[in-house]
């Protein structure tokens, strides 16, 4: 009945299947390393779903009703500019007054309904709050069950690999013929290659020349590395404040559209051209297994990002907080440009590189198509993603803009790779690098809150606009109602009081250094009964082979050797039938069934 | 997708219903594709075996190095398939089956000469045909086999018995994922 009722849910959640035909297709064609972009950018998608409806539930829509409710309604002028279509692209002008940015948030309490106050400057701070938790709550939980799937349960990272290459390394959902002779190719490759590098660490003898060479090269090339991180943070500092700020500052000195969008430019730019960079230190640096290069140029790409983030992050807080009026909705809006102008990018790789090297390959057959990258295309949606996150507190419509730049993305990048792309040659393990992947994402997520909190906690917000303009920091909000309950109400105070003692603050950090080191037994011991286990197993097989020697010895000559006890299900239906001589088929399921309603203990 | 419905009862489909990992729709599906394959010879009879021949022709059995292993293992006469076989065949590859039945079938698929073990040939065997064109050399093989052997035997008998290749790949993650065929 349960059984039932849970399959009947399972189809009808299955209707909601977003996009189930279009990963179908590419699976077939390209294998699941391909797909699992795909299917990436689908999970971030539906993360972005909720995250909207929240902000546009507790914050627009008030905002929207105090517009046309309230009757004189304080500090808001009408909107005076027009909107024409250059707003799309840069995000000023008539997107600055309208619920877009923060800065046209009222500070005031929405009343609709007479006697019901919707307080604006609480409804905020507290929406941001909810949808930070809820993001790491999601992150968290799926980085956790990633990484138990694919750590603990395979119990260390090289113990199966040729297993698992070979007897579960068939994507039996291949149905082109070029996808499965390059899948083939791909796993003759990878055989060689381990192969090769299993031997040359059995009868390496490096001599101390070389790897003196090897660990020069290996410093140089982080020097080169950091060298260029700090360049590009330099780059991006100046840019900003040369020609993004004048914009705000001083119009008459800036070109109209060019000036703002000046810095979401260059930094796509330098995003695009130092990883180019990376991969050529990398081609000379000498790694022992080609997936310690994947992981390494990862590193260096999230390192750049998250470099040039944290300039801008500081420049805004640090530069634009002190010199600009309404700073919070200046930094909404070069969210805003970084967001647009990353979509165009990514638009102009898919056109140039692959549309372009296919017109190539058509005519001049030496030039072949080009190779869907799956690592730098899911790394590029993790920064889209964390500035979408950085983005939330200053901009509430931002996931909007996110949610319609991932479905423009998804169907041009589906469309371009099943015309455009050929398979890649190189072997792909989908499911360590999941993990990989989404451990990036959380620690972009978390890097984040950080950054808004930081902006929430310490800066002051700007005075002539946005909810907390009267206050000295946003937080100040939270703790001065804290204040007029202690005030209010003595069980509070006291509650309050007990919480912020150092005696109850250190019983707590006891605690949970005690759950940790209880836990971290646990698991230790878990482990030595694994390895025990594993012995026992051992010098069973062996006990077996000793019984079964002694037993041929017994036997007399001719007789027909006995089997070995073969698969559960065979031997059941041997069983089953020949007792059903009439009627047709026995079906896998009702035997499997069967089976284990016989064998509960399996 | 009309014409297909007629061929079954309601009776039927609710019996296929329960006796496999499908849902009523991807049933009529499969029998779409079963129809697709000799359209002329199962219109006249549903009931009719299909050689093996014709039922390599779908496409992921075209390309799969596996095939004709596949089709012997869930073929109940040996020399063809009924309808029920490839609906059988097609509910254990489908994302329905639990994970024990995919293994106990993986495992039927590897063993090539059917003694309930996978021994150093039908290592050879599937090595040979996961390689397709390019074909490894013998000291290479010999060391891939060993390699394998080392990972999976636990028993230090030189073939996995069923129950080690059952314990080996419960710890393969991707195995599920790539076991089955795509509606």
């Amino acid at each position: 009945m349960w059984k039932h009722s849970k399959y009947q849910l399972h189809k009808v959640v299955n209707v909601f299947d977003l996009w189930r035909s279009h990963l179908t297709i590419i699976e077939g064609c390209f294998g699941t390393s391909v797909a699992s972009y795909f299917i990436f950018l689908k999970w971030v998608l539906l993360m972005n779903i909720p995250i909207f409806m929240l902000t546009f539930a507790f914050l627009v829509i008030p905002q929207i009703l105090y517009r046309y409710y309230q009757a004189e309604p304080t500090g808001y002028g009408g909107n005076t500019e027009s909107f024409t279509g250059i707003e799309l692209l840069t995000g000023s002008g008539f997107f600055k007054s309208t619920e877009m940015y923060y800065g046209f948030y009222t500070n005031e309490d929405v009343e609709v309904v007479s006697g019901l106050f919707y307080k604006m400057k609480y409804a905020y701070l507290l929406t941001c709050g909810g949808y930070y938790l809820f993001c790491l709550i999601l992150l968290g939980y799926s980085y956790l069950k990633s990484y138990r799937k694919y750590y603990i349960d395979a119990g260390g990272t090289m113990c199966l690999y040729y297993f698992n290459l070979l007897l579960c390394g068939w994507d039996y959902g291949i149905k082109s013929q070029e996808a499965s002779v390059l899948k083939q190719s791909s796993i003759f490759q990878e055989i060689k290659e381990y192969l090769a590098g299993s031997k040359m660490l059995q009868t390496s003898k490096e001599t101390g020349h070389k790897i003196a060479k090897k660990w020069s090269f290996t410093i140089l090339s982080w020097a080169i590395v950091l060298s260029l991180l700090a360049a590009s943070g330099f780059i991006t500092y100046t840019v900003s404040n040369e020609l993004s700020i004048k914009t705000e500052l001083d119009n008459s000195t800036s070109i109209p559209v060019i000036s703002p969008l000046a810095m979401p430019v260059v930094l796509s730019s330098i995003q695009l051209v130092v990883p180019m960079i990376f991969t050529f230190l990398e081609a000379h640096e000498d790694y022992s297994q080609p997936k310690y290069e994947l992981y390494v140029h990862m590193f260096r790409d999230m390192a750049l990002k998250a470099t040039m983030l944290a300039v801008l992050v500081y420049f805004w807080f640090e530069i634009a907080a002190s010199k600009l009026e309404c700073w919070e909705t200046y930094v909404g809006e070069e969210i805003y440009r970084l967001v647009i102008v990353d979509l165009i990018f990514t638009l102009c790789y898919s056109l140039f590189r692959e549309f372009f090297c296919k017109l190539c390959s058509l005519k001049w057959k030496t030039i072949k198509k080009a190779e869907f990258a799956t690592g730098r295309h899911t790394l590029e949606l993790v920064y889209s993603q964390s500035l979408c996150w950085l983005g939330l507190f200053y901009s509430p419509l931002l996931p909007v803009v996110v949610i319609l730049k991932l479905i423009v993305i998804f169907y041009v990048k589906r469309f371009s790779v099943v015309q455009n792309c050929r398979p890649s040659l190189k072997p792909w393990r989908a499911s360590r690098t999941h993990t990989i992947f989404v451990g990036y994402l959380f620690t972009f997520f978390i890097l984040s809150c950080v950054a808004v909190g930081f902006g929430i906690f310490l800066i002051k917000p700007s005075t002539a606009c946005g909810p907390y303009k009267d206050y000295k920091t946003a937080y100040q909000v939270v703790t001065d109602a804290i204040e007029n309950w202690k005030a209010s109400n003595d069980v509070v105070n006291e509650f309050f009081k007990f919480i912020s003692s150092p005696g109850f603050i250190s019983g707590l950090l006891i605690l949970l250094g005690m759950i940790l080191y209880y836990t971290r037994t646990v698991m230790l011991s878990h482990r030595e009964r694994v390895q025990q286990f594993k012995l026992q197993l051992a010098s069973e097989g062996k006990d077996k082979k000793f019984l079964m020697n002694l037993l041929n010895q017994v036997r007399v000559r001719g007789r027909r050797v006995s089997k070995q006890p073969g698969p559960m299900l065979h031997k059941t239906m041997e069983a089953i039938s020949p007792a059903q001589s009439a009627g047709g088929k026995v079906f896998v399921k009702s035997v499997a069934e069967g089976a284990l309603i016989a064998s509960p203990n399996s | 997708m009309g014409g297909s419905q007629s061929v079954f009862t309601e009776e039927e489909l609710d019996d296929y219903q329960t006796l496999t990992y499908l849902s009523k729709k991807e049933i009529l599906h499969v029998f779409k594709r079963f129809k697709s394959l000799a359209p002329g010879l199962v219109e006249a009879n549903k009931n009719v075996k299909l050689p093996m021949s014709k039922i390599t022709e779908m496409p992921e059995l075209k390309v799969n190095p596996f095939r004709d292993q596949i089709c012997k293992v869930f073929s109940s006469s040996g020399d063809g398939m009924t309808f029920e076989d490839f609906l059988d065949m097609m509910s254990v590859f489908s994302d329905g089956a639990p994970k024990n039945v995919k293994v106990e079938y993986a495992f039927r698929v590897y063993d090539f000469d059917g003694d309930d073990l996978i021994s150093d040939s039908d290592l050879q065997n599937v090595i040979e045909k996961l390689t397709g064109a390019n074909q490894l050399n013998e000291a290479d093989m010999q060391q891939l086999i060993e390699n394998i052997m080392e990972e999976a035997d636990l028993d230090d008998d030189k073939t996995l018995s069923f129950a080690e290749f059952e314990h080996v790949i419960s710890k393969a993650p991707d195995f599920v994922n790539s076991f089955r065929f795509r509606m």
